[in-house]
């Protein structure tokens, strides 16, 4: 007894209802594949962004904003810390380094980032190519910058909207002239396409005290506490764990904020864990809009499919045999949904994934895992299931019933 | 009846069948049919249209069950068999010609043709390929790897014979075998079927066709679904009345 051959007849000869019926079915799965898939594309990819930052310290205020700011990039106003915070925080011996973090200018739509080489090199993890700045007219470019080593720019004041200069309130081209002279390795965050400067020379374009004595042209620490601006953030590597969490401590006052990035971003994914669960009950709706798209597509079909199988038993086919061919039929299709679903599914996420990177910077690399595969296991499972029920009904209708009403 | 003629073929007795309308009504399609269908014999089975020759055939079949009376065959009694053991029954013995033929539509000519090999084997045995092929050619159809809904009537007739008499069955039940034939066509399917009979195969059919009637070695006719009198008169050949 072998049900195959008559499947196939059938889906050969009714394929595009067939094949109208798998795309139904693998649209549902890949929505609810995708949803899954993206959310922890989503996930990985911030955190994996956020990693090499290990304790931030900012003016007292919103974390997430800092967050968004400094590992991110986002454009946006936070308050400075006070020159005093900053001078102490960056001349505190607990910190193997302590970077301080100039934003506000930009060249061709990439933020520039007024920083440290110890920072640079820290994100980086060594350079790709060439070296980091040591003089004030001097920059590293991120991974994915167009700009080659060697290549000569004028920074801009101000961060362009959308990348266009014309928007801006008040474009203007600083006087300074920057040789790159370096790129980072690949960090999957939005520092892949920025661009990082000594701090000092920030400052000094803004006319803020440069951070060292009058005259000297020096960059990086130490640092003179009598010439440090207020800075919105700086990037804090402590020395040990220990000294992790007194830095935290330290620098917890009405003065100053710090935080770990992991530890806010965990808290962030918490708060977004009410839109997790309204994404799953999303992918619970897909799936059941699924569910329901087999039993009626099972009982279209079945119009073609059930004067044949009465045939079949007129002829004197077993009940099994006749059952077989039902479930096997809805079973294939199924099947090929669900299939055809899971690759559409990780299509989907991985294009949504490549917008999303384009639009913030951030490296996202969606995969499919163990929930992905059980959403379609679950779906295939149900669905070959229910495809029992028209198989079951099939094989028990009367003949004599059947035969006169087909 | 004499029962040791009972154990041997298939015979009907004292059979009805009743259906019932929508508002209860009952309708006798058949009743008080007592007939025996030998081995080695033709029996035509004829009479109007609506007279109950389709319903009687599918009675035979196991496909319908009778309100009353049996069908038995070789000390079965086929009629008190559950429903599936009368689709094996009639797995094993039984070769279907449909009068509108039930072809699969999605199947080749061949694949219709060797359908019933499948219901107890994982994939048609070459035997019965061959088999299939040659009944094929011997109905005058090409093998031709087309869905069956493509045939012309006559073409999908001969299919549904070709199907009936793969598994060389010993009861083979045609419902108006050469009703949508020309008379060559016909001819050679009416000499098959004596042909099968002569091979001690009990041949029941349904018919209007002249040529089979005057192959028949029985004959019965049916009217208004009981038996009526004898359709053939020696010397008047079949009654005009019965031809429908
Ligand atoms: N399932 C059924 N339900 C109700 N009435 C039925 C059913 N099957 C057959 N009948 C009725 O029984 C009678 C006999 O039908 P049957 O099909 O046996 O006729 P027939 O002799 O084969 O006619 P034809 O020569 O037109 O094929 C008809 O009046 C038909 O309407
Ligand atoms: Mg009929």
């Amino acid at each position: 007894m072998n049900p195959w051959p008559i499947v196939r007849a059938f889906l050969v000869r009714h394929r595009w209802a067939a094949l109208a019926f798998v795309f139904l079915v693998a649209a549902g799965v890949s929505l609810a594949v995708a949803l899954v898939s993206q959310e922890r594309a989503l996930r990985t990819g911030s955190a994996r962004a956020a990693d090499r930052f290990d304790l931030i310290v900012a003016a007292p205020g919103s974390q997430t904003d800092v967050l968004l700011t400094t590992v991110f990039l986002r454009p946006g106003t936070t308050k400075l810390l006070p020159p005093e915070v900053t001078a102490r925080l960056l001349n505190d011996k607990r910190a193997a380094f302590v970077a301080p973090i100039g934003f506000g200018d930009s060249h061709r739509g990439a933020p520039i980032v007024g920083t440290t080489s110890q920072l640079v090199i820290h994100l980086s993890n060594e350079l790709q190519e060439g070296r980091v700045f040591a003089r004030r007219e001097e920059a590293v470019v991120g991974a994915a910058s167009p700009m080659k080593v060697g290549e000569t720019f004028q920074p801009m004041h101000g961060i362009p909207r959308d990348g266009n200069p014309e928007e801006d309130t008040d474009p203007h081209e600083h006087g300074a002239m920057i040789t790159v002279v370096g790129r980072m390795k690949p960090t999957g965050s939005p520092w892949d396409s920025a661009i990082m400067m000594p701090v000092e020379l920030v400052w000094q374009l803004h006319s803020l005290p440069d951070g060292h004595e009058e005259g000297n042209e020096a960059v990086g620490p130490p640092f003179d506490p009598a010439r440090t601006p207020g800075v919105p953030a700086a990037v804090v590597r402590p020395a040990t764990i220990a000294a992790a969490y007194q830095l935290r401590n330290a620098y917890t006052t009405n003065e100053s904020m710090a935080f770990f990035p992991a530890e806010a971003l965990t808290r962030l994914y918490s708060v977004m864990g009410d839109l997790r669960q309204l994404m799953s009950l999303l992918a619970i709706v897909t799936q059941a809009l699924v569910l329901m798209a087999i039993v009626m597509g099972v009982l279209l079909l079945f119009r073609f499919l059930v004067p044949q199988l009465i045939t079949l038993r007129a002829l004197g086919a077993p009940r099994l045999f006749i059952a077989a061919i039902a479930w096997g039929f809805t079973a294939t299709l199924v099947l090929a949904g669900v299939g055809l679903g899971l690759v559409a599914g990780y299509g989907l996420s991985y294009g949504v994934s490549q917008w999303l990177a384009a639009d913030t910077g951030v490296e996202l690399t969606p995969t499919l895992a163990l929930s992905e595969y059980l959403i379609a296991a679950s779906i295939l499972a149900t669905g070959w299931i229910l495809a029992l029920l028209p198989a079951y009904v099939v094989q028990r209708r009367s003949l004599a019933i059947s035969l006169a009403e087909s | 009846m004499n029962p040791h003629e009972a154990e041997v073929g298939l015979s009907v007795f004292q059979l009805g069948v009743s259906f019932y309308d929508a508002t209860g009504d009952r309708f006798n399609a058949l009743s008080g049919i007592t007939a025996q269908f030998k081995p080695g014999q033709i029996t035509a089975i004829v009479g109007p249209s609506g007279s109950g020759k389709t319903t009687l055939l599918h009675c035979i079949a196991g496909i319908l069950v009778p309100s009353s009376g049996e069908i038995r065959h070789g000390g079965v009694i086929v009629s008190s068999l559950g429903e599936s053991a009368r689709d094996a029954w009639r797995r094993h013995n039984c070769g279907m010609v449909f009068q509108d033929f039930r072809l699969i539509d999605e199947l080749t000519v061949l694949e219709n043709v060797t359908t019933p090999a499948l219901f107890g084997h994982y994939r048609v045995p070459s035997i019965l390929r061959e088999r299939g092929s040659t009944l094929i050619r011997d109905f005058g159809l090409l093998e031709r790897s087309v869905p069956t809904s493509r045939l012309s009537r006559g073409e999908r007739q001969r299919v549904a014979l070709a199907r009936a008499l793969l598994m060389d069955p010993a009861i083979i039940l045609a419902d108006e075998p050469t009703a949508s034939l020309d008379r060559a066509n016909a001819a050679s399917v009416a000499e098959t079927l004596e042909g099968l009979a002569g091979q001690g195969k009990a041949v029941v059919c349904v018919t209007h066709d002249d040529l089979l009637v005057s192959r028949a070695h029985e004959v019965i006719s049916l009217k208004a679904g009981r038996i009526g009198p004898p359709a053939v008169d020696p010397f008047l050949g079949l009654r005009a009345g019965d031809r429908a």
